[in-house]
């Protein structure tokens, strides 16, 4: 008898403390909205920076010998919408691990800035050739709270999915046919295998193929080697093009800078360390000098060698975020109470992260005009992008980091 | 220098050469061809540690001209002048190599390379001989004419992504007045064929009835596109102004004796 009037005690004590909390945030957000109509992305892009960077490091220290490649927008956006469903720790955390400090930028306007960096990514106008989604994956016998579910959609275009988590081959069918449909078949297996116990799963993907402003001739591609390390070499085509081009040499970074424009506002950023500065770069990489990259362009004479390739990164978020201290929403003691009306114990089961990027020759149709710029005739530096470099590619509005990546071996996938 | 893809009919005419017991590479048949050694002895090469990036005409004992898109945002201190070259991985006994002691431009517009033009002060004067010499210039305003026949030459690169010769090359070219985008520009082509100047041609001399009317600046479309003519600043329109450079510093020059011998390799 008891112990029953305890627990009935809690429930309500909870029920209690919710109303409060869900009209606070009601007033909020109205009084945001009536004071910013248009919020700007920019506020983000330098968290998203820190945030990249923060992530890049860990994954060096997990394995300086691998290829990387991830979407720090993609997977920033996929926890921000969790933490529209989130409380106490696990929503602190979160909000923390993606490096926002809520006394200088309020939640409303966070969640302002990713629905409008994530409608200028995904303009069904824009040339940019770029599919990114998230999936939510909740068990069928969980009711979702609508107010979650109406944001989840409105700010992050998300898709969330009821299934049947005990049927476990069916359940990873739906979230795999989620994650091929939307990449067009090129990522046809994000998921392998489901945990016993999953009752939630998030899956986050991002596919990107853009085309040159400036193109390289695919008539003067041929076969190179490509110095995996000193004594490892693999055979790459390898791209080449002359002409005026955004290089210079910083001896900051004790690398070549090359920057690349794609039709439809995005920007690669490529670093190329001089010999044995690899860790150099990486040690004393910046959102702030890759910002002056961005805004100090100049035109030079310079001819690259370029491997084209096809590079992609999976990443168990679990693993991959808790470092960064997001760890609460991946286990029992995770508040998700605000993404389903029940007191279940909700927790992240499955998290996974799949970016693919392809680097070819590829140009805009217009690209031929290109061809009739004037080409002095010195003669240029040559870079060889035929050792490991880095790269960022930006999209130019907002400069927020679509992907950060490391080539190591070009020939792995 | 630039050569094109051969087309079937230099082929035949290659092999016939060969067969007849004469040059492979006989004139007006394949692109570009190697200069008999010192044939122009007022070529000169701008290296930066002992690399070529530019060719240069020495115009006076003490002053080359160049491009001026060459030493762009160059430390001029690091730029070595080389004359009396010929192949540049040879240790060759012809060869004055002097240090520049100071730049004239005109004007240069880099982003639009006009006024691509950039007199060099060497830091001593030339010995003048059968292997070093200075070039003619033309006169004032006297510049060349539509399909007048030209000479270009250099150690550029025989093609966009082809490597450099070790040796002079040159090539007959002609003047096309009325396919140039801009009338600022000398403009030249080389007729029904895929040939014309590189990377690292630019600077170098275009010499046509025995005067030095263009200095090597750009190209459209790719080296020896066949299609584009390619660009020289023209040196006629800035001859008062090169003169005028060459009779104010020369002077100074002639005046400390001892300091002119004292500079020469």
């Amino acid at each position: 008898m008891t112990p029953s009037i305890s627990w009935g005690l809690l429930l309500l004590a909870g029920l209690c403390c919710l109303v409060p909390s869900f009209l606070a945030e009601d007033v909020q957000e109205t009084d945001t909205s009536q004071k910013d109509q248009s919020p700007a992305s920019h506020e983000i892009a330098t968290n998203l920076g820190d945030f990249a960077i923060s992530l890049y490091r860990e994954l060096v220290h997990q394995s300086n010998t691998s290829n990387i490649f991830f979407s720090p927008v993609s997977i920033a956006t996929a926890f921000a919408m969790l933490s529209l469903g989130s409380k106490g720790d696990t929503h602190t955390q979160i909000l923390e691990g993606l490096q926002f400090n809520l006394t200088q930028t309020s939640e409303a306007d966070i969640h302002k800035s990713f629905q409008h960096l994530l409608q200028t990514l995904n303009r069904p106008d824009s040339e940019l050739q770029l599919s990114t989604g998230n999936g939510l994956f909740v068990n069928n016998d969980l009711k979702l709270v609508e107010k979650f579910l109406e944001e989840a959609k409105n700010h992050y275009q998300a898709e969330v999915f009821s299934v049947n988590f005990a049927e476990s081959e069916e359940a990873k069918k739906v979230i795999n046919d989620f994650v091929e449909k939307g990449t067009q078949g090129k990522i046809a297996e994000a998921v392998k295998k489901l945990d016993q116990d999953t009752v939630f799963a998030l899956a986050n993907y991002i596919l990107f193929k853009g085309k040159w402003k400036k193109p390289f001739d695919p008539e003067n591609t041929e076969e190179a080697e490509f110095h995996v390390d000193e004594s490892t070499t693999v055979k790459v085509p390898m791209m080449t093009l002359s002409g005026m081009l955004h290089v210079h040499h910083c001896s900051t970074l004790s690398s070549w800078v090359l920057l690349m424009d794609y039709a439809g506002n995005a920007t690669a950023v490529f670093l190329l360390p001089d010999d044995g500065k690899m860790q150099h770069l990486e040690q004393t990489l910046s959102k702030e000098l890759i910002s002056k990259f961005l805004l100090n362009r100049r035109r030079r004479l310079a001819q690259i060698h370029f491997p084209r390739l096809s590079i992609s990164g999976e990443y168990n978020l679990k693993t991959l975020m808790s470092p960064l201290g997001i760890t609460r929403i991946f286990n029992n003691g995770a508040d998700l109470s605000g993404i389903t009306e029940e007191n279940a114990p909700l927790k992240l089961s499955q998290a996974v992260h799949k970016a693919v990027l392809t680097i070819d020759e590829t140009g805009t149709e217009a690209a031929a005009v290109t061809v009739l710029q004037m080409v002095p005739m010195s003669m240029p530096p040559i870079l060889r992008f035929d050792h490991p470099f880095l790269f960022i590619i930006f999209e130019e509005h907002t400069q927020s980091p679509i992907f950060l990546g490391k080539v190591v071996d070009p020939t792995h996938k | 220098m630039a050569l094109g893809r051969l087309s079937s009919r230099t082929l035949a005419a290659m092999l016939l050469a060969l067969f007849l017991g004469g040059p492979a590479l006989a004139s007006e048949i394949v692109g570009g061809r190697p200069a008999r050694p010192h044939a122009w002895p007022f070529m000169a090469s701008l290296q930066r540690r002992g690399g070529h990036f530019c060719g240069a005409t020495l115009i006076a004992r003490n002053f080359v001209m160049s491009a001026a898109h060459c030493v762009n945002g160059l430390n001029f201190r690091s730029v070595q002048v080389v004359l009396g070259a010929h192949d540049l991985r040879r240790q060759e006994r012809t060869r004055q190599t002097f240090s520049v002691q100071r730049i004239f431009e005109n004007g240069f517009d880099p982003s639009q390379l006009l006024n691509d033009i950039v007199i060099i002060q060497l830091n001593g004067s030339a010995t003048i001989n059968a292997n070093v010499q200075v070039a003619q210039l033309p006169a004032q305003g006297q510049g060349v004419g539509d399909r007048t026949p030209c000479l270009a030459m250099g150690w550029g690169r025989l093609g966009t992504n082809r490597p450099s010769p070790s040796v002079l090359q040159e090539l007959n070219v002609t003047v096309v007045t009325n396919m140039c985008r801009r009338r600022v520009n000398v403009c030249t082509l080389v007729p029904r064929r895929q040939a014309g100047i590189c990377f690292g041609d630019s600077g170098g001399p275009l010499v046509c009835n025995n005067l030095v009317q263009g200095i090597d600046s750009f190209i459209r479309g790719g080296c020896g596109s066949g299609l584009y003519p390619d660009a020289f600043a023209p040196v006629a329109e800035f001859a008062d102004w090169i003169n005028s450079i060459i009779r104010s510093h020369n002077d100074h020059l002639l005046t400390h004796p001892k300091d002119r011998e004292g500079r020469t390799n």
